[in-house]
């Protein structure tokens, strides 16, 4: 018997697996929940291939083994699936050992497309892999195509190395962790040691052919509560200097409050990104190099000194009906970008460039709007069919609407209230008065700026009622809250 | 033996004759028609007649000739023009945190090639720093930076040797244009092109 594969059913088990695996050779294949052992050259060692899977296959332990990694790891997911401790196929004798499995097995090797294949297998009757073994490959191929193939290697025992999930995950983390003793107090000494620790992390992501786009750096300190900093990378990269600079950054702005009794590093892991470099692009029209566009992200960040995250970025319109919704997300640059073309010397330009002027047809653009975050608050007078006429921002004067248009109601997110009926069930009142001059309630507290910063959030609950009002040469859009009944005012448009 | 030149323009004719001409800084500023920047503009820019003819060195200050406003749309259909180019990227500086995407969206500016930096906090030397980073860069087709609701005080305070600050960092690279929309008709030199909208 060749290879080994021997499944964990709980973390328990895997750490323990993991120890008994660690101590038979150092050279284990490790996949997402299993370890694979190519025996050979260790009968000499630990003895017989059978008396070490019986040996560890004990308290959440599956093993396989077979012939092929393929079947080893099927021949495991098997006993796990069958709730036995091991299942070792003989060499010679797989394929018949195999034949009265079911067919659903088969179902924890593949994507998609060998989901969908064995759906068809299904419905064509194919219950074991013995039926499926003895199908013709061409004929096969035909209707499911490699897919196909694929699972009829796997029920003969021929399946290839493939299978195994050896790879590390498409996302993941990587840790460092360092206990400082004494305690560190030195910054320049501070950085210096992460750098290291910085490299040492950037040989593992280069290893495992990994990128990273987030790094989270906590910093125990003596006598005081552990800081955290945070530092992104757009587009994920693994060069140990641009994460440096970053980091770097990060702890000047803020340095630690006391001496540092240890750190902890946490990265977030991306796989790697394909890019199809041009061979007929000049030199200066491929992309910055990822590292340099971090840093100055960052150092732009950096200017910034905001605390939220992220300061800057590029504004995504979500898919919401809330007015004004969108997301900050970070900023990358195109994948093919091309630079500015470079303006001529001012005196070789003999004519100025073409004047861009609309059709005679064409509708002029609505104006945009300014917005105002967060919300100016407002008051507002409604005549008797409940529309506005006067309106005072903030603790301004009273001004006389003299156009409006409106109002456009909008609500959403009541579905995850608790209670969706109570969520719109407090409508207050475009209410109008007895006499014109109705004021609306209180204005409402003025929010927070980083609340408003970034209005996609799904779970928040709006009944909005917006207006569109002209106040003398000035248009601004009012809204009013129709679960609070406050007014604000959402911008101006420009 | 020839006699030497006693002019300005004999120096320069003669630096010229011997392939000295780029070193002229005469050469730099020769005066070149600004661009029209958008339809908006046109109206307001010379009254039916042609824009006039000034020096450009692509830094436009836009601001509100009347009440009526515009300067915002003009300048989000300028970074569109800018965006129009394949894989172009444009920076927004905003002073007030005062860009909305979805007017953004429909002016036909491409979001996803646009980095915003919304800076309501940050004292206007920060926001004139970060400009000028942002040039330096000459990775961005087009800079806006927008300082419209800002106080017309605070800007009043806006140090003249900036704008030579962002001049020259325009003139190094040549490949960005900066957009600087603000309340008033600010002072500045004559290289800056002023437009009302």
């Amino acid at each position: 018997m060749r290879y080994l594969c021997f499944l964990a059913a709980d973390p328990a088990a895997a750490r323990r697996l993991g120890r008994a695996v660690r101590a038979l050779t150092p050279s284990a294949e490790r996949g997402a929940d299993c370890y694979l052992l190519d025996w050979r050259g260790l009968e000499r060692l630990h003895g017989p291939a059978e008396a070490v899977a019986r040996r560890l296959a004990v308290a959440g332990v599956h093993a396989g083994g077979a012939g092929r990694k393929a079947t080893a790891l099927l021949a495991a997911r098997a006993a796990a699936a069958f709730g036995r401790p091991c299942i070792l196929l003989l060499p010679g004798t797989e394929a018949a050992a195999l034949a009265p499995w079911p067919l659903v097995l088969l179902a924890q090797t593949g994507d998609a497309a060998t989901a969908e294949a064995l759906a068809v297998l299904a419905g064509w009757g194919i219950r074991c892999w013995g039926e499926l073994a003895a199908l013709p490959a061409a004929e096969l191929h035909a209707r499911l195509g490699p897919a196909g193939l694929r699972l009829r290697a796997l029920a003969r025992g021929e399946g290839g190395a493939e299978a195994l999930a050896a790879r590390p995950p498409a996302v993941g983390r990587a840790v460092l962790r360092r206990e400082l003793e004494p305690p560190l107090a030195d910054g320049e000494a501070l950085e210096r040691l992460l750098a290291r620790l910085l490299a040492q992390l950037a040989r593992w992501l280069d290893r495992r052919d990994r990128l990273t786009d987030r790094l989270d750096l906590r910093l125990g300190c003596e006598h005081a509560p552990a800081r955290c900093y945070r530092a992104r990378f757009s587009p994920p990269l693994r060069q140990a200097r641009a994460m440096a600079a970053q980091l770097q950054l990060a702890l000047r702005r803020q340095p630690p409050p006391a001496a540092v009794t240890g750190l902890r590093l946490r990265a977030r892991l991306t796989p790697p990104r394909p890019i199809q470099p041009s061979l007929f692009a000049a030199q200066e029209s491929t992309a910055p190099a990822p590292e340099a566009t971090a840093k100055f992200l960052s150092r732009l960040a950096a200017r910034l000194d905001r605390r939220q995250d992220p300061a800057l970025g590029t504004p995504r319109l979500v898919d919401s009906h809330q007015p004004g919704a969108f997301q900050l997300a970070p900023f990358q640059y195109p994948e093919t970008p091309g630079l500015p073309p470079r303006r001529p010397p001012q005196s070789a330009v003999a004519e100025p460039p073409a004047v861009p002027r609309p059709a005679a047809d064409q509708t002029p653009p609505p104006p945009a709007l300014r917005a105002h975050r967060p919300p100016l608050p407002a008051r507002v007078r409604l005549n008797p069919a409940g529309e506005p006429v006067a309106v005072a921002t903030g603790s301004g004067p009273w001004h006389v609407i003299a156009r409006r248009s409106g109002p456009w109601r909008s609500s959403g997110g009541w579905w995850a209230a608790a209670d969706p009926a109570a969520a719109l069930g407090t409508v207050p009142a475009a209410a109008p008065g007895p006499a014109l001059a109705s004021d609306s309630a209180a204005p409402p507290r003025r929010p927070p700026a980083r609340e408003t910063t970034f209005t996609a959030d799904p779970r928040r609950i709006w009944d909005w009622e917006h207006w569109d009002v002209q106040v003398g040469t000035r248009r601004l859009r009012l809204r009013q809250d129709r679960r609070g009944g406050g007014w604000v005012c959402d911008g101006t448009y420009d | 033996m020839a006699a030497l030149p006693t002019t300005k323009p004999q120096l320069e004719r003669l630096l010229s004759a011997r392939g000295w001409g780029a070193t002229l800084l005469s050469a730099e500023l020769a005066p070149k028609l600004a661009p029209t920047l958008t339809p908006t503009l046109t109206p307001t820019l010379a009254n039916g007649s042609a824009p006039p003819a000034r020096p450009h060195r692509g830094l436009t200050l836009l601001y509100p000739a009347g009440a009526g406003g515009g300067v915002t749309s003009a300048a989000l259909r300028a970074a569109a023009q800018a965006l129009a180019a394949p894989a172009a990227v444009a920076a927004w500086v905003d002073g007030t945190d005062a860009l909305d995407p979805e007017s953004a969206a429909r002016a036909g500016l491409c979001l996803d090639r646009l980095l915003w930096l919304p800076a309501a906090g940050a004292p206007l030397a920060e926001l004139l720093a970060l400009t000028q980073m942002l040039l330096a860069a000459a990775r961005f087709h087009a800079v806006v930076l927008d300082v419209l609701s800002r106080p017309v005080a605070e800007l009043e305070r806006w140090p003249r040797a900036a704008w030579f600050r962002l001049l020259r960092g325009l003139e190094r690279h040549r490949r960005s244009q900066l957009w600087v929309l603000a309340p008033a008709a600010l002072p500045a030199p004559s290289a800056v092109t002023k437009v009302a909208v």
